[in-house]
């Protein structure tokens, strides 16, 4: 017998259920692994999900529109020698069944107290190697939310909020991005990680090439995903007008320049990144953070990833407006792989591809 | 008798014969038709503005009634924005916006006319409370009419000032009418008793009497100031106009406003002790009417001449941001 | 992220705010209780306990009981806001505005304008309201549209634990006169909650569910009930948007507006009496600023003309309810 459940994902500890916005193969199709089998719309914004399993899709069971928890099924791959009946059997048991096994995200979140200050961290243990995943300027550890149960199965991922974000705390001290870098190697240092996989996105990839620059040993492999300081500089109307946002409406206005597609972007997107921007701190945090940037050489990475000697590579969507990625040339010695379809949150835009790269250059 | 020495009379006559030719002067003006708004004329009063005020300082504040000319121009309110304000133009102390029943300077302490009888006491506690929270060391002097001392606000601010042991002073003008009511009538009990119930430290003064009002405040404010929470002080006075411009008093009996005006007028009454008793002389007095009518002849000038407030001003200033 | 109640969140922004300014202090009555007594001071720290614990770290001079005399006290609390202090003052029933409507009326709401822009008046008025405690007819009201009427006054109803501190917040540091609006059911409502500070400007709605088919404008805690009747309507197949204005005065009429142009319906919902209330007054906003989008005439699910009744199947007959709500969308689906 091999009947599979695909069910809603938990994506981020925030989710709790998914809206089935589409079906992209009919029933009674035949699906590989890895296929893109329906569109999911979280609250957040919305996402491909991939078939774990390769076989027929032999029953929908949640149809286009229905919204359902995370964990919940939509739907049956299996073999053509399953019986209906023991679909049958399978999809009235799978309640029951999911009930007992009594799933619960693995996800955890815990606060450390740091050199530079409280430090908000998630966790998605697992038994491979240690993985960090640095977000960008005014984001924080839910940017990773499609990439965190997927990186899960394969490495023991590490996300942490940089100071001045998310739930850590805002003060940054005189050298801004010096104190990013620090959060992440002392975030590091504190779990008792001692080689890790590196992810950074835009800023965070930035930051990601200094702690490699600073403390070679500590990096397994690099990936920057949107990078900042390797060419153009970020779009200062971006930080310019992230640093201005008071309403509602000013903020959607700054955050649609981050994805290909400005429907993407959903009220609870905008009202989560609003109330982080109305906190106490946040305001001076990233106008210090932007003053920084302005102040610091265009492409102040660029030689540092010269000689960072491990395996690198950059991924770039092609519709980034924040940081341009121009012709997609690789950067010395670094290959750029460019994706379509995605803006500036590549990783959110294209989580599946992006996981499937970070994971191959890891080299499991 | 109080010894005061010469500047002191002197800054008194002045701050008293300025409310005079004020009042005088708008009486006269009123029936021109050029001041748009409603006055209530304090002439008469002016010995219990002037005394108590000369016996505050730039920490104190004050706030007063609808009849509120005279406290204002006691508290240092600028005389030539007062009389722009009466008459509605550019320039006003309230910018046009409040007229004489709303003239109010807050960087004089001076909290406002207030068009609600009985509107005042509470706004008192409140700066007594500010005085007391921040340690300044100031008083907060409330001035009320005879009508105000049934206003549930007037007694609830005597109680809640006793109660938070506020630096606050009341100061009762009895000048014998609520509007067109005798006190005598619509006042039972006794005020001063009154206040006594709820705690207060009572004093009582002749309003025609500059002298007599002057030691009285000097005690009820020094006492005050020092703690010994708040005071309450009644004060017998007279007004000479009606209870609005306008009014034509027939609710007096025959005689009774030729003997106010003979037998109670604070101002002869301060100059016949001064010049009796040779403190000062008419020559200076006189001197003090001369410059006090072409200041308030000046006032009226300005102020006829002064531009209306341009129509955009309806919408500014109802909130700081919205 | 925390968990915390309205009533949690009041306490701890009223602290937030004193530590951080020392001229904020707080007054009404019993929001310490026992001041005076051989008992327990802080015996109640508030009648429903939002105050409590606030004497013992900011002491008498800056937490204090007032007798009960509401114009005497809102009226301080108006003189002290003009001369350098930033009271709160807690009227502790919106019902009994009466006694102290002139202080906030004639006085607070006017000073500014009256003295010609050259007075500031940074009160907050904490006040309750809102019917289902069996509490009857002069302790059950929700006057809001009584103040929101008036110029010169600021207007506050926050529906979540998370709104209550920005918004609260917000009211404290204002430098105009605001009143909030506290609902007696809901302070046990619990939100995810920052324990950074922090502000939400007034004159911004939110918007708590989204749908394309109706509008509906909720106030106070009929947003809950408005957000319980748009979950049940989309498993209907019909999606609705609910806008919660968050403040009346100001109010976000381009949110109420842009929402109404999208779905082309609007439903009302507000526990006030109906007349002259926050209710017709939008929707007279939209009627004439947005009566072209208008595909049917709108809704408004509201109180009775009626005081609060006390027998429990009459008061709840009073309130507006998710059912009531959910039937005046079919409504407006059916009517065009």
């Amino acid at each position: 017998m091999a009947i599979n459940a695909v069910t809603i994902p938990q994506w981020g500890m925030e989710m709790s259920d998914g809206t089935i916005t589409a079906w992209l193969i009919d029933e009674g199709a035949m699906v590989a692994a890895g296929d893109e089998i329906a569109e999911i719309e979280t609250t957040k914004i919305a996402n491909v999900l991939e078939s774990p399993f390769s076989g027929r899709l032999r029953r929908i069971v949640e149809p286009a529109g229905k919204t359902v928890p995370s964990g919940g099924l939509i739907g049956i791959v299996a073999d053509d020698a399953d019986a209906d009946s023991d679909i049958d059997a399978f999809v009235a048991g799978f309640a029951v069944r999911a009930a007992e096994a009594g799933e619960t995200n693995p996800e955890t979140s815990t606060f450390l107290d740091l050199g530079v200050g409280r430090v908000h961290v998630v966790r998605h243990p697992g038994d491979g190697p240690a993985a960090l995943l640095i977000h960008g300027f005014g984001a924080d550890t839910s940017t990773w939310m499609f990439n965190m149960t997927a990186l899960g199965a394969q490495f023991d991922v590490v996300a942490l909020d940089l100071p001045g974000h998310g739930q850590s705390a805002k003060a940054l001290g005189p050298d801004p991005v010096a104190t990013l870098v620090d959060a992440v190697s002392q975030t590091a240092a504190e779990l008792g990680i001692a080689r890790a996989h590196l992810v950074g996105h835009s800023l965070g990839a930035l930051c990601a090439v200094r702690l490699a620059q600073a403390n070679p040993d500590l990096i397994a492999s690099l990936t920057l995903l949107a990078p900042a300081g390797v060419g153009p500089r970020i779009d200062d109307a971006f930080l310019q007008g992230f640093v201005a946002a008071e309403r509602r409406k000013e903020l959607r206005g700054v955050l649609e320049m981050l994805v290909s597609d400005p429907d993407a972007v959903t009220l609870k997107m905008v009202n989560d990144v609003l109330r982080y921007r109305r906190l106490e701190g946040v305001g001076e945090a990233l106008a210090a953070l932007r003053a920084a940037l302005q102040a610091m050489p265009q492409d102040d990475a660029l030689a540092a990833l010269k000689d960072i000697d491990c395996p690198k590579q950059i991924v770039w969507g092609r519709d980034d407006r924040v940081i341009p990625p121009g012709d997609g040339a690789d950067l010395d010695g670094a290959p750029v792989h460019l994706i379509e379809g995605a803006g500036h949150l590549v990783h959110m835009e294209k989580a599946a591809e992006v996981n499937r790269q970070i994971v191959r250059l890891a080299g499991i | 008798m109080l010894q005061l020495n010469r500047d002191t009379l002197i800054e008194a006559y002045r701050q008293m014969r300025t409310i005079r030719v004020f009042e005088d002067r708008l009486h006269l003006e009123r029936p021109r038709g050029i001041i748009p708004g409603g006055v209530h004329l304090y002439a008469g009063q002016e010995a219990v503005a002037v005394g108590f005020c000369m016996n505050l300082g730039e920490g104190d504040y004050v706030a007063s009634t609808h009849r509120g000319h005279g406290h204002s121009i006691a508290k240092g309110c600028d005389v030539k924005a007062m009389m722009k304000e009466i008459y509605g133009r550019q320039g006003g102390l309230c910018n046009a916006k409040g007229g004489s029943m709303h003239i109010a300077d807050i960087s004089k302490g001076m909290l406002g006319a207030n068009g609600i009888v009985g509107g005042g006491p509470p706004l008192v506690c409140g700066a007594a409370l500010t005085a007391k929270t921040l340690k300044t060391g100031g008083v907060a002097l409330g001035f009320i009419g005879d009508g105000a001392s049934s206003q549930g606000t007037t007694n609830e601010s005597f109680n809640l000032a006793a109660v938070l042991k506020l630096p606050a002073v009341f100061v009762l003008e009895d000048n014998g009418f609520g509007e067109g009511t005798p006190s005598s009538y619509a006042v039972a009990g006794n005020v001063v008793t009154r206040a006594e119930g709820f705690g207060l430290r009572t004093y009582e003064a002749d309003g025609a009497d500059f002298f007599a009002v002057y030691e009285t405040a000097a005690e009820a404010v020094r006492t005050t100031r020092a703690g010994e929470g708040p005071a309450f002080v009644y004060v017998r006075c007279d007004r000479f106009y009606g209870h609005f411009e306008g009014d034509a008093q027939t609710y007096r009996g025959p005689g009774e406003l030729d003997d106010v005006r003979q037998n109670r007028d604070p101002l002869s009454l301060f100059r016949a002790r001064v010049t009796e008793a040779a403190l000062l002389g008419d020559d200076r007095l006189g001197a003090v009417d001369r410059e006090v009518a072409t200041l308030i002849d000046e006032a009226v000038e300005e102020a006829t001449n002064a531009p209306k407030p341009p129509l955009s001003d309806l919408t500014k200033d109802v909130y700081i941001s919205y | 992220m925390p968990r915390k109640t309205i009533r949690q969140v009041i306490t701890e922004t009223l602290a937030a705010e004193m530590r951080r300014d020392p001229t904020v202090i707080v007054m009404g009555e019993d929001i310490v209780g026992g001041t005076g007594s051989k008992g327990q001071l802080d015996a109640w720290g508030g009648p429903f306990g939002t105050t409590k614990g606030l004497i013992a770290e900011f002491g008498p001079e800056r937490v204090i009981d007032t007798p009960i005399s509401e114009a005497g006290f809102i009226g301080a609390a108006t003189g002290a806001a003009l001369t350098g202090l930033r009271p709160v003052a807690e009227l502790m029933f919106s019902d009994f505005f009466g006694v102290c409507f002139d202080q906030i009326y004639n006085q607070a709401a006017k000073l500014r304008y009256m003295f010609g822009g050259r007075a500031v008046t940074p009160l907050t008025i904490r006040t309750r309201y809102g019917a289902g405690t069996r509490s009857a007819s002069q302790h059950s009201q929700s006057p809001y549209s009584v103040f929101t009427h008036v110029p010169g006054l600021k207007v506050v109803i926050p529906t979540s634990a998370y709104d209550m501190k920005g918004l609260l917040t917000q009211a404290i540091r204002d430098d105009d006169p605001v009143v909030v609006f506290e609902h007696k059911k809901m302070y046990d409502v619990e939100d995810d909650v920052p324990d950074d500070s922090y502000t939400i400007p007034f004159g911004e709605a939110n918007i708590t569910h989204e749908g394309d088919d109706v509008t509906i404008v909720a106030i106070g805690r009929m947003v809950l009930f408005a957000n319980e009747a748009a979950a049940k309507l989309e498993r209907e197949g019909i999606g609705c948007t609910v806008v919660d204005p968050r403040t009346t005065s100001p109010l976000d009429e381009d949110t109420i507006i842009e929402c109404v142009e999208d779905t082309g319906r609007l439903v009302v919902v507000d526990e006030a009496n109906p007349r002259c209330s926050v209710a017709t007054d939008i929707a007279a906003l939209v009627a004439s600023k947005a009566f072209r989008a208008l595909k049917a005439p709108i809704e408004l699910v509201t109180a009775p003309h009626t005081p609060v009744p006390y027998a429990p199947d009459l008061e709840d007959a009073y309130i507006p309810s998710p059912e009531k709500i959910a039937a005046a969308v079919r409504r407006v689906m059916e009517d065009g």
